[in-house]
């Protein structure tokens, strides 16, 4: 029988870290580390679940977390919905072709999805935004962004095994789970 | 292919009724909650370091202070007679804004999301009156909008925003465009007609029509004027009043009271007719 309990108690350990992250990320950080990009800390949750969970659970987890950004940004809950699902697509297919255990893997797949972060969104609001397209690329933002995040990822998977031993979710395969 | 429904579902959702969905609500509130309580342990973290910081250098610095308070000492009658005159100035400042406009004072305890975006979210929602779409300023102009608010907290759609939009005037020609974000530095004039007057050093501002803003209340200054050889418009480049990044309160307007900002011009209306028209059409 599946454990609903373990299940839901490791969903609501993750969804809690990614809101007390994503929060940090729009109050704390500017506050203390002035106009630095911050690094996109949603994004280490997103991979981690679509690399190391079911293709479903990682897609319910991509809708869940778009809710948690529409309301700390002006991009639309719409919008944020398709990046997060390409994004998903992106893991999986990412995962299909090539795959290693461990913290610098998945550190490099966070690295991935947020450089791609910036490429997807232009795209989606050149094709789903009909407000004027006056959006400029901050490179510096983009490269630094990429780059703490793809950091922060390091630390953020030692505490995410750490949540999934807790909750007694099994631990990640060697070879991930089949897509 | 399945995947993709719900997020176009909801975009188009979105789009309709241009509110932001009720399924938002109750993640809204909690981030608000979240973001109050960071502000709150920030404020309580700084004061504690801050006290620290000055207990390390008390005793070099008591030296210094003991022969500085002296002179002090010496200033401080010349100082409370302009401290009595900022008093009387400041609580006739208090006044006039009570008298003329209601206005709100909020704290910024966010930012966006993502870089490429202007916004805030400041510490007051509805619980404390604020509405979609009332207008947010400082003392040197205007800000934004509001763009979402909850119960305790708003978010601010800043006029830099590639979203946002104001309806503005040049003030000396009084040609009418739409401020339009560009990026956290600027912003553009549209709109404006390729005979309107407008040059580099212009002051930018509300036009009162959109129904946010009170008329006249300073938006930005031209800092670039192109005309391309064809087309009927010109393309202006605004440095705004404000800067969005060192944002730290700001006022929401709860009631404008109908206030025009603007000096009413002296003179006859002949004058002041020849004075306002622009200089040519197409």
């Amino acid at each position: 029988m599946r454990d609903y309990r373990g299940a839901f108690k490791n969903y609501f350990l993750f969804y809690l870290s990614a809101i007390a992250l994503t929060c940090f990320q729009v109050s704390l950080w500017p506050k203390y580390a002035g106009n630095i990009p911050a690094p996109h800390f949603w994004i280490p949750v997103l991979t981690y679940w679509n690399l190391y969970r079911s293709p479903k659970e990682g897609l319910i987890m991509s809708y869940l977390l778009s809710l948690l950004l529409a309301p700390l940004t002006v991009i639309p809950l719409g919008m944020i919905m398709f990046i997060n699902t390409i994004f998903v697509i992106v893991v999986l297919a990412f995962k299909n072709r090539f795959y290693q255990p461990g913290p610098i893997y998945f550190s490099m797949s966070v690295g991935l999805i947020t450089f791609l972060f910036v490429p997807v969104r232009y795209m989606i609001s050149f094709v789903l935004d009909n407000a004027h397209f006056t959006l400029q690329i901050h490179f510096f933002d983009w490269i630094f962004t990429t780059l703490l995040t793809t950091l922060a990822a390091l630390p953020l998977y030692t505490i995410f095994m750490f949540f999934d031993a807790l909750t007694q979710k099994e631990l990640p395969t060697e070879s991930g789970r089949p897509i | 292919m399945t995947a993709l429904f719900i997020p176009f579902l909801l975009f188009n959702m979105e789009r309709k009724s241009g509110e932001a969905l009720w399924i938002l609500r109750p993640f809204s509130f909690t981030t608000g909650l979240f973001l109050t309580g960071y502000n709150s342990f920030s404020t309580g973290v700084k004061g504690t370091t801050s006290l620290y910081l000055n207990l390390v250098g008390i005793s070099k610095k008591n030296r210094t202070l003991t022969t500085e308070n002296a002179k002090l000492k010496a200033k401080l009658i010349e100082m409370t007679e302009l401290t009595l005159e900022n008093e009387r100035l400041r609580n006739l400042l208090k006044f006039k804004q009570k008298s003329e406009m209601k206005l709100m004072a909020g704290k910024v305890i966010g930012k966006d999301l993502v870089p490429e975006h202007n916004t805030v979210t400041i510490n007051i929602g509805t619980r404390h009156g604020i509405k979609k779409n009332m207008a947010v300023i400082t003392a040197a102009g205007a800000v934004g909008y509001v763009l979402s608010p909850e119960v305790f907290t708003s978010q601010i759609i800043l006029l830099t925003d590639p979203y946002a939009a104001i309806d503005a005037l040049v003030q000396r020609s009084r040609a009418r465009g739409i401020v339009e974000g560009h990026n956290s530095d600027k912003a553009n004039l549209n709109y404006l007609k390729r005979g309107d007057d407008a040059v580099i050093g212009d002051l930018v501002i509300t036009s009162g029509l959109d129904n946010i803003f009170p008329k006249g209340f300073p938006v930005g200054v031209i800092s670039n004027v192109k005309k391309s050889r064809f087309g009927t418009t010109q393309d202006i480049e605004l440095s705004p009043v404000i800067n969005p990044n060192n944002l730290e309160e700001v006022f929401v307007i709860l009631d404008a009271k109908l206030r025009d900002f603007e000096p009413q011009p002296v003179g006859s209306p002949e004058e002041i007719k020849n004075k306002t028209s622009p200089k040519g059409d197409l």
